[in-house]
């Protein structure tokens, strides 16, 4: 990130903390830059068994940004909340590359465990999850953000909970049913 | 779905998850919702366990494979490569891609799993470091061991290499699917161990040992993969890796010292089949808890005890587990097998098969230090192959005094080492007081022991608060500096308060942290703790009680070092005199009837009453024999003991047919490298000194030695006894040079680990002014002695043939300079110890008597 961008950031930032709305919407590329680099440096780096942790991901973008903008931010909430929007937005978007020369079934799968799983078919139940989720956001757009910032921010129940500024049980609970609606949503699609 | 609904809809749902599902109906059908809600609620419970995985793994690491920007290349499918065709992809990862090939060279047919470096990975020095390894590599021919077949660089410079295709499961799948008992389990790591073993043995050294890598084929054998191709590239990226490593990986499988880029060896590798066999035995990873944070898991790596497996096994993770896709480098990722039914856990082994040797044994393999790892992976097998035998293994617990003496080496210790060790021993006492107590006691008494592990929670969540610097603290600074001792200070404030009406807890604790005191070396703080736990426990169970008998003994042991000799005889008596009764009806406490016997004959010894010594040490050798199980590693100590004592009385002949008997039973048991194997050959090279015999004493020394700096190190109390009686031996032969450097090296180990003086400091005062009053030095030699002879009064009274010693080394001295009659005077007064405590047919009384008829 050079010199201008910096500087550029410190100024969105400012505008944020002194209350305008619309500075959100300015940062948006510089986080998705920084966690996209962020993604593909540790993408390209040598991995052990288990490896990638989205919170580790978004703390050291967070971090990174931070330092380099030299603010102190009030609530690292938000920022956890706009790195979860993004990290669904770089999943998605790299599926949706590579969803292209989709081949074998088009099965939904989420478990991890299952290493079999091609990458077309990974790349094809992200998209598919996106779309489902999009879904729930229409009529339940808090518990859209709790499936988002939980599954593709990876925060835990309390963190989600003092960004949003609501109880952990209501998270756990939102969690929960989201999980059996999304479910059978995306079984039906697929 | 209008949002109105779906809140009805979720409301419900909500309430119903949480009643147990026979009563799920009898609610639904009293809920106040149309019947289209509770449809639509009815629809979505059925999803229940289909749904309980989705997602449970962050979202990233399920996309891994795909956000890899560098992909799998499909056009390089029908590609040749060297003599190979590529004819799939196997799948792709950090170092490259992997694709499945056959040989097309018209030769014969081949399939082999073809590895493609990623370009940036291409340089000059790799292909070369490459060229070189490969032949070595290539001859690693082993069964369990995927042949290296090829390696070379793509007609666009691109390194790559050919690998023997294995169909198989990683061995943690396999065990999981397959449901292997605990017995298979072991033999199938056994012969993982043989290979690792048959590579290091051709020097080459694995270094990224996991699951993944360790694959199962169908007929039960293990194949393991990439042997030497991770040290060629971690070597050659080094520098630059170690930054990339440090934001990747959860390093969960590497070293310690991998980890802070020291020197790796074969041990790293045994660190890593450590972290492989904790896995298979406890389906959990030593330090799965604290993966979730990079930081946090080096730390743990590099400086935290793992929790026993027995400990954890079962457990449910607290970090969901979640395998990547691409983690294998492709290698791994064909077979036909569907993991999507397997359950979390299934890999633990209950705790009551782990407790005991093979928690010993994972923690061996997992010390920080790789030398105090198992020496060979051969040697891990095969202290897994006794305890499958149901032989005694080699490996041991840590004693407190190791742990203890770990820390307090590290001035500044991490408040990480600080809770574990509390936690540790918190852990242990919960685990005794609660398992001893739910086997025999109702359910009702057990809600009253529920509450006192609650107690203790609370207590060590106090200590902890203590050492963690963003915990409530007015001062984080003093916190993030505790020591261990602190920490110990803490706790021990709070006992009265934190457990108020818990004097069984209290007694409990205070045995603990009196022995961890101990094991530091603060004698006098843990007599103090002893003596309370011994009040406690009276109180509690009344007065002669088993716990406060056994504190009695380790108490004893207290005073005994501490030189207060007749104290320690009160408790040794009191205890043997409330065992020995016993010894027929209740055989589970022999153990500590013999190490009391033998204990007490000690300090019989040390005040000169050999027959006395050796018939309580004598007694408690045939009690020993007569002990089974695991206690009887008391056995051969106690022998080794009438050695000592027999060769105190200049049966030197009898002593060393105790000795070797000691041995054998030590190599019998697999324990002849410890500490007490190691104080028995030097034992025995006394008894060949004694016999004039140096160079047999000489080869056992030798043997010592190299057993106790591997066993204890070179500070170890029996490692610097052994200097000193090597010195001796060096020293009876006239080498002064060599003697005199050895016991110069010793003093000053011992000036630093016992500031306040030791007795044992002076015998060793004693030797070096002994080779002064022979090489010329004369005054410098008296000097030394009778520094010696002040220091040995604080812990001996006469008679004593240690303080005999050191006067006719004295008079020695005192001749050379002429000053005869004092050294008459000196002289006799030695005599009349050795007299008395060794009787007058004893070498040492008759040498003395020689040299005093002379003056």
């Amino acid at each position: 990130m050079g010199e201008p961008r910096s500087a550029e950031i410190t100024q969105i930032l400012q505008d944020w903390n002194g209350g305008n709305a619309d500075a959100k919407e300015r940062l948006l590329p510089f986080v998705y830059d920084e966690l996209r680099r962020q993604a593909r440096f540790l993408m390209s780096s040598e991995r052990s068994n288990h490896t990638l942790q989205p919170t580790a991901l978004v703390h050291e973008a967070f971090m990174r940004i931070s330092e380099q903008s030299g603010i102190d931010w009030q609530n690292r909430g938000h920022f956890y909340g706009i790195a979860s929007r993004l990290m669904r937005q770089i999943l998605v978007d790299h599926a949706r590359s590579h969803a292209a020369v989709k081949r074998g079934s088009n099965a939904v799968h989420f478990s991890i465990d299952d290493v079999q799983i091609p990458v077309e078919e990974r790349a094809h139940s992200i998209l598919c999850l996106d779309e489902v989720l999009e879904r729930l956001e229409q009529f339940d757009e808090q518990q859209a953000k709790i499936v988002e910032m939980r599954f593709f921010g990876g925060l835990s129940n309390a963190e989600i909970a003092e960004t949003l500024g609501i109880s952990e049980r209501t998270v756990g609970r939102d969690w929960q049913t989201a999980r059996l609606w999304l479910y059978r949503e995306l079984n039906q699609t697929a | 779905m209008k949002a109105k609904t779906w809140n009805q809809v979720k409301d419900i749902l909500s309430q119903a998850l949480e009643i147990e599902p026979d009563g799920r109906r009898a609610f639904l059908a009293k809920v106040s919702a149309t019947p289209e809600i509770v449809a639509e609620v009815e629809s979505l419970l059925a999803f229940e366990g289909a749904a309980a995985d989705l997602m449970d793994a962050p979202a990233i690491a399920f996309a891994q494979a795909f956000l890899d920007d560098d992909g799998p290349d499909n056009a390089l499918l029908g590609q040749h490569i060297g003599v190979y065709k590529i004819i799939g992809e196997l799948g792709h990862g950090g170092m490259g891609a992997v694709y499945l090939a056959e040989r097309d060279d018209g030769k014969f047919e081949q399939r082999v799993a073809l590895k493609l470096l990623k370009r940036e990975l291409n340089t000059s020095s790799l292909r070369q470091r490459f060229e070189q390894e490969r032949q070595i590599l290539a001859s690693l021919d082993h069964p369990n061991i995927a042949r290296l077949l090829d390696a070379g660089t793509t007609d666009d410079g691109i390194p790559y290499f050919a690998m023997e295709y294995i169909e198989g499961l990683p061995i943690d799948v396999f065990c999981q699917q397959n449901d292997l008992s605990l017995d298979e389990r072991l033999d199938l790591f056994r012969e993982v161990c043989s290979a690792v073993n048959f590579a290091h043995r051709n020097l080459v050294v694995h270094r990224d040992l996991k699951p993944s890598n360790i694959l199962v084929n169908h007929d039960r054998m293990p194949k393991l993969l990439d042997f030497g191709i991770s040290k060629i590239i971690s070597d050659e990226f080094q520098q630059t890796a170690t930054i990339t490593k440090l934001g990747a990986m959860t390093p969960s499988y590497a070293s310690p010292e991998q980890l802070q880029n020291k020197a790796t060896s074969t041990a790293t590798d045994i660190y890593s089949l450590g972290v492989v066999l904790y896995e298979l035995l406890s389906g959990h990873r030593p330090f799965e808890s604290r993966e979730h944070d990079l930081k946090e898991i080096y730390q743990a790596v590099i400086d935290a005890d793992p929790p026993a497996p027995s400990l954890i096994t079962g457990t449910q993770s607290r970090v969901l587990p979640f395998r990547s896709a691409v983690e294998s480098d492709g290698l791994k990722i064909h077979t036909d097998a569907n993991l999507a039914d397997t359950k979390p856990n299934v890999l633990a082994i209950d705790a009551q098969y782990l407790r005991g040797d093979l928690d010993n044994i994972v923690l061996k393999a997992l010390k920080k230090e790789p030398e105090r790892r198992y020496s060979s992976a051969e040697n891990l097998a095969e202290d897994i192959h006794r305890h499958q035998r149901g032989l005694t293994v080699t490996a041991r617990p840590d004693v407190f005094s190791y742990r203890a003496a770990k820390f307090i080496n590290r001035n500044r210790t991490s408040v990480i080492a600080v809770c574990l060790l509390l936690l540790a021993v918190v852990a242990g006492i919960i685990a005794t007081v609660w398992q001893a107590r739910i086997a025999q006691i109702e359910r009702d008494r057990a809600k009253l022991e529920a509450e006192k592990v609650r107690k203790i929670n609370n207590y060590t969540q106090n200590i902890l608060n203590f050492s963690n610097p963003h915990w409530l603290s007015s001062n984080p600074k003093r916190n993030r500096d505790a020591k261990i001792s602190d920490a110990l200070d803490e706790a021990l404030k709070n006992i009265d308060t934190d457990l108020a009406n818990e004097p069984e807890i209290q007694a409990e604790l205070l045995f603990t942290l009196g022995q961890t005191y101990l094991g530091q070396g603060q004698s006098d703080k843990a007599e103090k703790l002893l003596r309370q736990a011994i009040e406690k426990f009276n109180l509690v169970f009344g007065e002669g009680n088993l716990r406060a008998m056994q504190t009695s003994v380790i108490l004893g042991d207290t005073l005994y070092i501490a030189g207060k000799l007749d104290e320690a005889d009160i408790f040794y008596t009191n205890a043997i005199n409330y065992f020995r009764p016993k010894v027929v009806e209740d055989t589970s406490q022999n153990k500590w009837l013999a190490i009391a016997l033998n204990d007490l004959g000690n300090v019989y010894g040390n005040r000169g009453k050999f027959k006395e010594s050796q018939a309580l040490v004598r007694e408690s050798v045939e009690i020993a024999e007569n002990i089974t199980g695991r206690d009887r590693y008391v056995l051969p100590v106690v022998k080794s003991n009438l050695g000592t004592h027999l060769g105190q009385t200049g049966d030197f002949q009898e002593a060393l047919k105790y000795f070797n008997n000691a041995l054998e039973d030590m190599r019998a048991a697999g324990n002849e490298q410890t500490l007490e194997g190691g104080s028995t050959y030097y034992n025995i090279g006394r008894m060949y000194t004694a016999l004039d015999d140096y160079k047999t004493a000489e080869y056992n020394y030798e043997k010592a030695r190299e057993i106790l700096t591997n066993s204890g190190g070179e500070e170890h109390f029996y490692t610097l006894q052994n200097n000193l009686h090597t010195a001796t031996n060096y020293y009876k032969q006239e080498r002064y040079g060599e003697a005199k450097a050895l016991i110069e090296r010793t003093l000053k180990i011992q000036d630093k680990i016992y500031p306040n003086g030791h007795y044992t400091i002076a015998f060793s005062r004693r030797l070096l002014g002994s080779i002064y009053t022979k090489t010329g030095l004369v005054r410098e030699g008296e000097d030394q002695i009778r520094q010696a002879l002040k220091m040995i009064f604080q812990t001996f009274k006469e008679p004593n043939q240690e303080i005999s010693l050191v006067k006719t080394a004295l008079a020695e001295n005192l001749i050379v300079q002429k000053r005869f009659a004092e050294a008459k005077e000196i002289l006799s007064s030695a005599l009349d110890g050795y007299v008395k405590t060794k009787g007058e047919d004893h070498p040492a009384t008759r040498q003395c008597r020689e040299l005093l008829s002379k003056l």
